[in-house]
């Protein structure tokens, strides 16, 4: 849907402001939702605002761009926390995620954006498949062992586990591997999935990447892909589709899913290997972005049974890790800021362990732990497919 | 950057002030820009402090500058729509509960404080806050300023302020009631004068900036229980409602009725949709509270009960999960804006007589289908103290404010609505709604009320353009 279309419906926000706070009946309790409102506390950085402004673009009330509007557009981390507020409750309804991922593509498309940060991944992409600058010859450079050549089952890396967070992909394949599964990596036909792009209005190379990576998957005849990555994930399962406008004619399955489906089989057994309290952040492309909320805890709990504790918020009320859309990379500050407020959540309910299911998060959130406080600092960040292949073995 | 925004910057710094278009644009208009036009502040600025607001208004005052208070950042019926522009004063970051006194049966707050964030607070002792059905993002004492509608807690009143503390147009600090004594308690609304309080509520925050309120908790009770009601038509929805009124036995009894395409729009995706479809006609219910120890309201309900079977209506089964929210949202909205849920409401609520609720009903169900909204809902509210059978009424439309010609219509339809209830005999407008309150139609009171404003605020710098000028 193009931002044009959406306008009589940008109508229909009144600013009720319940896109700013969890669901208070669900949780008992009033606690923010919006990162980057509850950071910057103006309007313009809440749902509602945005909504405004897209209506004042569209109206060309605002004919020209400022660097407070790009910030105010693009410190939105798609997290989908406004959308999954206000749906269904309101008379708004458009998507959030889908409007103001479209109202971003309009900003590029006007030359107002894209952020300088975001350019340069761009161009990291075009040269290197990667948005990390990191040479393409590389992104196997962590896997220590030989995986077959051929299968039906792909492991999709993704980019943050091959150059950022090895540890999530070494123990995806330790877990695969133990489950007896004949699977294969895609290097060097794996290149980024195009989810950086998508999520910064940047949209012109991402068809390119999407149909090389398809091709790729079809020509190696899998019939099954695994993402480790909430965001390559998502990306594959619902951009991917209307990209192409088609299916995909393979199964993909996030490893929460597929390590789940193993237990069941009874592939894979599972043993306690923690000692204290484990909570789990829900990524936000995985819950908010396909729903997908019980593999991951069905999976701690056959671990760690009543150790495991929900943070207060959860699930479609979980708080954003802060790293998502691109603010990463343009508002670190920022970004590290959200990801605190998460570790201080789960040490407030006695964690130990804060596990999550996406490596960006991961990767947001040891960054935080660097800057945060004594008292955090004990807390350790595990990805699930760490525990189950600890757990497996 | 102006001298006025650099001064500006020095009193709050520059984080929390802008004239960005970006940030200016999304105050400009509300959802009722169809009945007031959207015009854009020049400044918004974030004041946390008293003495950040007293040096704004100061400013202001010296600058001749408009200022437009919106406190918890939720506007209605354009009543911080700036007509002249100037500064929009945000005060959002002043949100905190200075105190809960449990002795005293109160609470101190700011005026960014929202119902949510009191409840909650509140929520620790065996009080309770008055809440309206408003999502509780919005400011309690903004809502408390206005009187808003107490949804099922209407046996209350409307009156929750105690006392405030204003900063005047000219910087001046002004403490009401008790407040004002040389030990400042702010437990009492009287002092040795009238009370000034009242003065200030009512009006669309034109009188200066409030920037702390003590308000009335009142203790929890044991049970509180939603009842829903049918009936054959409005007027026999209302003798009922004034019994159980009049005898005390409801916390609130709201008669509504909803036409059958309204109900239809705000079911819609609920397990209530297949119900609308068995309906012949329109709907017409009581959403009745009784509340008190369990023997209390066991023998209220009984009585209701007694009180609306005598009068031909039924009292319907409940599910739970529909009784849950309901006091769920008894004590928290959240789900109040379904009435949005065609993209708009219009509303144009007031005070008139309870009696009087099936000429108003019908008066203005007539309009909406002339204009061709049959989306149309009406409540009528017995509010205490029920004296002069005091009714919170509200006209309600669902329609689409993303479609201009049903803007276009819902203009026309306003003029002739209005002008239909006065006809029939109202005691006056809801709230001081720009477009809808006309203090020239007042006489020697609406004479007094802008002589008020001037004498306060002489260079008419808080809010201009709303009533009563």
């Amino acid at each position: 849907m193009k931002l044009e279309e959406y306008l009589g419906e940008l109508y229909h926000c009144f600013h009720c402001h319940l896109c700013s706070m969890s669901n208070w009946h669900r949780l008992d309790a009033w606690v923010p939702i919006c990162p980057s409102f509850a950071r910057f506390c103006f309007e313009s950085f809440l749902a509602s605002g945005r909504i405004e402004i897209t209506r004042a673009i569209i109206e060309k009330e605002i004919d020209k761009p400022t660097s407070r509007l790009l910030e105010s557009i693009f410190s939105c981390t798609g997290c989908g926390a406004c959308y999954e507020q206000c749906k269904g409750l309101t008379g708004f309804k458009a998507n959030h995620v889908e409007l103001f991922e479209e109202l971003k593509a309009k900003l590029v498309e006007l030359g107002w954006g894209p952020l300088t940060k975001h350019a340069e991944f761009s161009r990291s992409i075009r040269e290197n498949y990667n948005p990390y600058k990191e040479p393409h010859e590389k992104r196997a450079a962590w896997l220590k062992k030989d995986v077959p050549k051929k299968a039906e089952t792909i492991y999709f890396v993704g980019c943050t586990s091959s150059y950022r967070t090895h540890k999530i992909a070494e123990a995806t394949v330790d877990a695969l591997e133990i489950a007896g599964i004949n699977f294969r990596i895609m290097h060097p036909d794996e290149w980024c999935c195009g989810s950086p792009l998508l999520r910064t209005g940047q949209r012109k190379m991402v068809k390119d990447l999407v149909r090389h990576n398809v091709d790729a998957i079809k020509a190696s005849g899998a019939r099954r892909v695994v993402f480790s990555c909430a965001g390559c994930y998502r990306t594959f399962k619902k951009d991917y589709p209307a990209v192409l406008g088609q299916e995909l004619g393979f199964d993909v399955l996030h490893t929460t899913e597929y390590f789940s489906q193993l237990i069941e089989e009874g592939k894979l057994k599972l043993k306690n290997i923690v000692s204290g309290v484990i909570t789990y952040h829900d990524p936000c492309h995985l819950g908010r972005g396909v729903g997908l909320y019980e593999p991951p805890r069905k999976l701690l709990t056959s671990m760690v049974g009543n150790k495991f504790v929900e943070m207060k918020r959860n699930r479609g009320d979980a708080w954003c890790c802060g790293a998502g859309s691109g603010v990463k990379s343009a508002f670190p500050d920022f970004a590290v800021w959200a990801a605190l407020e998460r570790l201080k959540e789960a040490k407030a309910i006695g964690a130990s362990i804060l596990s999550s299911s996406c490596p960006f998060c991961k990767h947001n959130f040891m960054d935080a732990l660097k800057q945060a406080p004594a008292e955090l600092k004990t807390l350790k960040i595990r990805d699930i497919s760490e525990l189950v292949a600890e757990g497996a073995k | 950057m102006s001298y006025i925004e650099r001064q500006l910057i020095d009193i709050v710094g520059s984080e929390h002030v802008s004239s960005d278009l970006a940030d200016l644009v999304p105050y400009e208009r509300d959802d009722q820009f169809a009945l007031v036009p959207p015009h854009r502040p020049d400044f918004v600025v974030k004041p946390s402090t008293r003495d950040e607001v007293q040096a704004i208004i100061r400013l202001a005052n010296r600058y001749r500058i408009p200022v437009v208070p919106l406190a918890a950042g939720i506007n209605r019926k354009g009543l911080c729509i700036p007509t002249e522009a100037g500064i929009l004063l945000d005060l959002r970051r002043m949100n905190r509960i200075l105190e809960v006194n449990e002795e005293m049966m109160t609470a101190t707050i700011e005026p960014g404080v929202t119902f949510g964030q009191l409840v909650q607070e509140v929520s620790k002792t065996n009080l309770r806050v008055i809440t309206p059905w408003a999502p509780s993002t919005v400011s309690v004492l903004a809502n408390y300023m206005l009187r808003g509608i107490y949804g099922p807690a209407t046996r209350y009143g409307t009156d929750h302020l105690i006392t405030i503390e204003v900063i005047l147009p000219n910087g001046d600090i002004l403490q009401t009631g008790s407040a004002a004594t040389p030990k400042g308690m702010p437990y009492c609304g009287i002092v040795n004068g009238p009370d000034l309080c009242k003065l200030f509520q009512a009006n669309p925050g034109n009188l200066g900036v409030l920037t702390k309120g003590t308000l009335r908790l009142y203790p929890k009770p044991e049970v509180i229980k939603p009842l829903m009601t049918s009936h054959p038509n409005y007027e026999a929805m209302v003798e009922p409602a004034i019994k159980m009124t009049k005898q005390n036995l409801v916390a609130a009894c709201w008669t509504m009725m909803f036409s059958r395409s309204a109900l239809k729009t705000l079911t819609e995706g609920s397990i209530l949709e297949n119900f609308v479809d068995l309906l012949e006609g329109d709907f017409y219910t009581m959403w009745l509270y009784v509340e008190g120890d369990r023997g209390q309201a066991e023998a209220d309900e009984k009585a209701v009960r007694k009180l609306v079977e005598g009068a031909g209506g039924t009292v319907l089964p409940i599910p739970h999960e529909t009784e849950e929210e309901m006091i769920k949202d008894h004590v928290w909205g959240r789900t109040t804006v379904r009435g949005w849920k065609k993209g708009s409401l219009y509303g144009c609520s007031f005070y008139g007589v309870m009696k009087h609720a099936p000429k108003y009903y019908e008066a203005t169900y007539k309009i909406s289908l002339k204009y061709g909204f049959d989306e149309f809902h009406y409540e009528a509210v017995p509010v205490a103290p029920f004296h002069g059978q005091l009714a919170y009424n509200d006209p309600c439309i669902l329609w689409d404010s993303g479609n201009p010609s049903e803007v276009k219509r819902i203009r026309k339809l306003h003029k002739e609505l209005m002008k239909a209830l006065l006809d029939v005999g109202i005691y006056g407008w809801f709230r001081p709604f720009p477009g809808v309150v006309d203090a020239a139609m007042l006489g020697k009171y609406g004479e007094l009320w802008r002589e008020i404003k001037r004498l306060i605020d002489p260079n008419n710098i808080m809010n201009p353009g709303k009533p009563p000028l």
